[in-house]
């Protein structure tokens, strides 16, 4: 049977339609657990591709591997004269590091696979925002010679002070650096985030440049110190191992601390306006999200949205009504756009905010600007969670990553 | 008698004389014209390579070019970064200007574009689902991915300007249809942007501003035969194309088939603009204000002159656009798109301006 011209175009039209409909719905599969029991298809894909990182291609068997307690997204091996083999999960592959010492020379026979990371790596180009305040937390800043944002951007002083002296440089946009830039004085390392797997030319175009490539996976991580303890990682490759793993001890004990005292019963709520007025909600797999309840408080978003993958989901006004009207708590997540500094620009955002149960009894808050910078430091965010929790008159309210509007 | 022929015969002399002069002196400007933009194109390609955020001494760029070394950090930034990006600008400049001027003149229209048949929506559609339904997702893709799937999105919503072309008689029925295309697949873009991350809709945003950033020699490799056999090809066109400017009746009385050459006509415009939207995004104004500008230029229409003035305009254009673009806020790069709607959009009402004057 053939169809007349026309009905033809408009199957044709209704076959594309139908099938980008069909895509959007296949990354549309629903969690069930938005706790801290979420595994997404990037977590999955993780421990099964990690599995065969130890094979160096050579014959060598591991010494021992680097002991990981909430980390998925990367193992280390290590080898002979503390020869380390890297494995990050990449969602579909495994991409894999040698990281050889100074005094010691590269294994012959290796796969092929493997890129060559000779230490001390003293000049790195980290476009990852959160990395570098992992090095900071290391004492580690001055291995990184270009970072990913203006001085101004930072909210960090030690990265700030870092940057206006000179010793760290902006290389311009992670989507379109100065590759001149970088090849004048070739970072050892370009250290990169997730956002990089949306721009493939840039990496091809480093890595052409001689500039090997690394890409964290902080935001896949399901737990809080499943992204701190990526600073072991940024430690090894500093030469400052020992180090993370005091930091990442300390994040520990002070997290336990905290999660000790128990829950309060009150129900928190995060979110964003933007500036249509529409509602981005943080899902309860978020991880600032999580640190909510383990900080002893009831999250009050479980909507999961479509994307399993995402942070966040937009809600329609009305249901974002039903679900904050009686929360106990708002955070508002300032750290985008221009944030409101008083409770009446809060109100400001939309009339129907001043019904909400936690703005007439004035528990809304606001997290500052170093709250999306500043990785390396989440047990202090939890503190003041905790503390934003129980705070009564009188008590301080302009804490580190948390500001209350009054 | 004998002396009325004479004046006669005299004043036809001085016709045909004045006719002669009015010719040379078209010649003569025409060929002052393409030697400004010889001229202009030799400057810019010479300040693409010599002008960067790294300074190369001047005095160093010829032993960089041709003297063999292959180990400096100069000899890469000049042969890695900045020839591949200077190629890439130069070729897909080219082809976007003449597939904005086949398509001004198959629709008798001052303001059609490359992208006016939704070539640029449908590349968009299949990047988007790339960039947001794969990567965003979390997995892997490389740039010959991302330039596929706008390539194969630019060529679908072609195939479907084509078939509506074999099927519809008049011009603006088929301008109607290309943007009522290009509405379809802005609209899925949009649904899939709804569920999108920030992050995706930063990345999309910034591809479809358009960016020669990143060109490797690899992608030079690709683009440039393409781009060069559909650009001889429509020189080769040039006097069907000159036909049809006269009207389509007259064409057809001078042996074009009309049907044959509206598929060639779409099928190469679309090719160059799907071949720019794949290597660099969809680059905005050049298309338009090129063709509109070479015309101004050389005083011409005739396909003859105008199409390779039309390339190496959309060369220059592009040249100093991207220059523009990667110097005036390094390390920060301004997304090309901005830079040639700036430049871009003055140029076409200036020039429409003064045609209305004029007239």
């Amino acid at each position: 049977m053939t169809l007349p011209p026309v009905r033809r175009i408009m199957v044709g039209v209704g076959l594309v339609l139908a099938s980008a409909l069909a895509l959007s719905a296949c990354s549309t599969a629903p969690i069930s657990s938005p706790s801290g029991s979420t595994s997404t298809t990037a977590t999955v894909a993780a421990s099964v591709a990690l599995g065969a990182s130890g094979d160096l291609g050579n014959g060598w068997k591991p010494d021992h591997a680097l002991a990981l307690q909430y980390a998925t997204g990367f193992s280390v091996d290590f080898y002979q004269d503390d020869i380390a083999l890297i494995a990050i999960n990449e969602g579909d592959a495994t991409k894999r590091y040698i990281l050889v010492p100074e005094s010691v020379d590269t294994p012959k026979g290796i796969a092929s696979d493997i890129t060559v990371l000779r230490q001390p790596l003293a000049s790195i180009y980290d476009a990852s925002t959160p990395s570098v305040s992992m090095f900071a937390a290391l004492d580690a800043l001055d291995v990184i010679s270009y970072g990913p944002q203006e001085a101004d951007a930072w909210h960090i002083p030690a990265i700030k002070a870092q940057m206006t002296s000179g010793k760290m440089a902006y290389p311009g946009k992670y989507s379109a650096p100065d590759y001149e830039m970088l090849v004048k004085d070739k970072p050892d390392l370009a250290l990169e985030n997730s956002m990089i797997l949306q721009a493939p030319e840039v990496r091809e175009k480093l890595e052409s440049l001689g500039v090997p490539v690394l890409m964290e996976r902080f935001s896949y991580e399901n737990h809080p110190l499943g992204r701190v303890e990526w600073i072991k990682l940024l430690g090894l490759l500093s030469g400052k191992l020992g180090k993370a793993e005091e930091v990442f001890a300390d994040q520990i004990a002070k997290f336990e601390a905290v999660s000790d005292l128990g829950a309060t019963g009150k129900t928190v709520v995060f979110f964003y306006i933007n500036s249509n007025g529409g509602v981005t909600a943080w899902k309860a797999s978020d991880y600032f999200s999580q640190m909510i309840t383990m900080a002893g408080g009831d999250y009050g978003f479980t909507e999961t949205g479509d994307d399993p993958a995402a942070a966040t989901v937009k809600l329609e006004m009305e249901q974002f009504y039903a679900l904050v009207k009686d929360a106990d708590y708002i955070i508002y997540n300032g750290a985008l756009g221009q944030p409101p500094t008083q409770l009446s620009q809060f109100t400001d955002l939309n009339p129907l905010l001043k019904d909400f149960q936690a703005t007439q009894t004035g528990q809304v808050w606001t997290t500052t600007k170093v709250y999306y910078q500043d990785s390396a430091d989440l047990a202090t965010m939890m503190t003041d969670i905790r503390a934003m929790l129980t705070w009564s008159d009188g008590a301080d309210d302009q804490l580190k990553f948390l500001r209350r509007l009054s | 008698m004998r002396g009325a022929d004479s004046a006669v015969g005299l004043a036809t002399t001085s016709l045909i004389d004045a006719s002669l002069d009015v010719g040379d002196r078209r010649t003569r400007r025409h060929v002052a014209c393409f030697i400004l933009l010889g001229l202009a194109l030799i400057v810019l390609i010479g300040l693409n390579v010599a002008v960067g955020s790294v300074a190369i001494p001047l005095t160093d760029l010829p032993g960089l070019l041709f003297g063999g070394d292959t180990g400096s950090t100069a000899t890469q930034i000049v042969w890695s970064i900045r020839l591949p990006r200077l190629v890439a600008a130069l070729v897909l400049g080219g082809g976007l200007a003449l597939s904005g001027f086949l398509l001004q003149t198959f629709f008798n229209n001052p303001i059609a574009g490359p992208f006016v048949l939704g070539i640029s929506s449908g590349a968009k559609l299949m990047v988007s689902i790339l960039m947001v339904l794969v990567a965003g997702a979390g997995h892997s893709v490389n740039s010959a991915a991302m330039i596929a799937a706008a390539f194969v999105g630019a060529l679908a919503s072609m195939g479907l300007v084509m078939v509506l072309a074999s099927k519809v008689e008049s011009m603006a029925m088929l301008i109607v249809a290309g943007v009522m295309i290009g509405y379809i697949c802005s609209a899925i873009t949009d649904f899939i942007i709804t569920f999108a991350s920030d992050a995706s809709i930063a990345n999309l945003h910034n591809w479809s501003m358009g960016s020669f950033s990143g060109t490797s020699w690899a992608n030079v490799q690709i683009m440039t035969p393409v781009m060069l056999v559909a650009s001889v090809l429509v020189f080769f066109l040039a006097k069907p194309i000159g036909a049809y400017q006269l009207g389509e009746h007259y064409a057809h009385n001078m042996g074009v088939n009309i049907r044959l050459f509206r598929v060639a006509l779409v099928l190469l415009s679309s090719l160059l603009a799907a071949c720019v939207t794949a290597f660099a995004g969809p680059v905005s104004f050049v298309g338009i204000a090129v063709p509109h500008l070479i015309r101004w230029l050389f005083r011409t229409a005739k396909p003859l002159i105008v199409i390779p003035a039309c390339f190496l305009g959309g060369a220059v254009f592009c040249l100093g656009c991207d220059l523009i673009a990667r110097t005036a806020f390094a390390p920060t790069e301004i997304n090309l798109s901005s830079v040639t709607a700036v430049f871009g959009a003055p140029i076409v009402i200036i020039i429409m301006l003064r045609r209305r004057r004029r007239a």
